[in-house]
């Protein structure tokens, strides 16, 4: 291996080991978030900067130039398809929320007897 | 410069015209763009999958009337810079919120103002405020966009409008 090679070869360790502790952030998040859209937040952000960052990683080991593009490609098609993907289930989960609270028997007016 | 786009526009005449013609081009860039695709994916095989491929997606485009317009590609590095720069503090954001021990999150709907009428740029902000920090769009009415936010103390709005105006420069739109 030439030495700019093995330079490239350990400069994309750090972007690895980013994606990583970003894929698992992202895991964190989903398990400890509250709801569904706070849980969204979590998968698509930290997911996408995650994927960015191995991709980057990778393509600083990569040895031609079409597999660099082959990467930054699925990494904008991921991205791109997250986005959407997160903003149709935000949508959805949002009219499941609305169709439940006016399906929903009203609450009793609260009096308190003491 | 267009990317994969066609018109479900129906027409009653055969005659020569501008826009049908540019409809032809558009469809045949459209096509060539899938094909390209499928070339850079595939490396340069399974062809024989890819073409009809290729051709459907031109075609979907087409029935769906999926038109991108025009594009200004010298406004593209600055919101390239912007996007990528927003793109990693919002995941240095949530990553940071889900691993302190007191989960410092106040999650709350709420309507951010759309000063853009172009349906394109209204699309285009409504799925990449997903990736911003801190903000994720369900979707718009009118001019109101619905945005859940992470925490609602943060001043999340400048960044979407900075995103908004980004968009209106990108695709074309005079300023808002």
């Amino acid at each position: 291996m030439s030495e700019p090679a093995v330079w490239l070869y350990w400069s994309s360790w750090p972007f690895l080991l980013g994606g990583v502790f970003f894929f698992l952030a992202g895991t964190i998040g989903l398990l400890r978030f509250p709801d569904a859209y706070s849980r969204l937040h979590a998968v698509t952000k930290a997911d996408t900067l995650g994927l960015g960052l191995l991709v980057l990683g990778l393509c600083l080991r990569s040895e031609s130039w079409q597999a660099v593009a082959q990467m930054l490609l699925v990494w904008l098609l991921v991205m791109a398809s997250g986005a959407t993907a997160c903003q149709l289930l935000a949508r959805y989960q949002r009219e499941s929320d609305t169709d439940s609270a006016v399906s929903r028997p009203r609450a009793e007016p609260f009096h308190n007897e003491r | 410069m267009a990317f994969p786009s066609g018109t479900s526009a129906r027409r009653t005449s055969r005659e020569y015209s501008p826009r049908r013609t540019g409809e032809g081009l558009s469809i045949i860039l459209g096509f060539f763009i899938w094909t390209a695709l499928w070339a850079l994916l595939s490396q340069n095989s399974g062809w024989v999958f890819g073409i009809p491929v290729a051709a459907l997606a031109t075609l979907a485009g087409y029935r769906l009337g999926l038109r991108s317009g025009p594009v200004r590609p010298q406004a593209l590095p600055t919101f390239l810079v912007f996007f990528l720069r927003e793109l990693f503090s919002g995941g240095v954001d949530v990553a940071r919120r889900a691993l302190h021990a007191r989960l410092p999150i106040a999650p709350a709907w709420q309507i951010f103002t759309l000063t853009s009428r172009d349906p394109r740029v209204c699309l285009m902000l409504s799925a990449l405020v997903g990736l911003l920090p801190g903000t994720l769009a369900s979707h718009h009415k009118g001019s109101e966009l619905y945005v859940h936010t992470l925490d609602q103390h943060r001043d999340w709005q400048s960044t979407v409008a900075r995103l908004e105006n980004l968009l209106s420069r990108l695709l074309g739109e005079s300023q808002p």
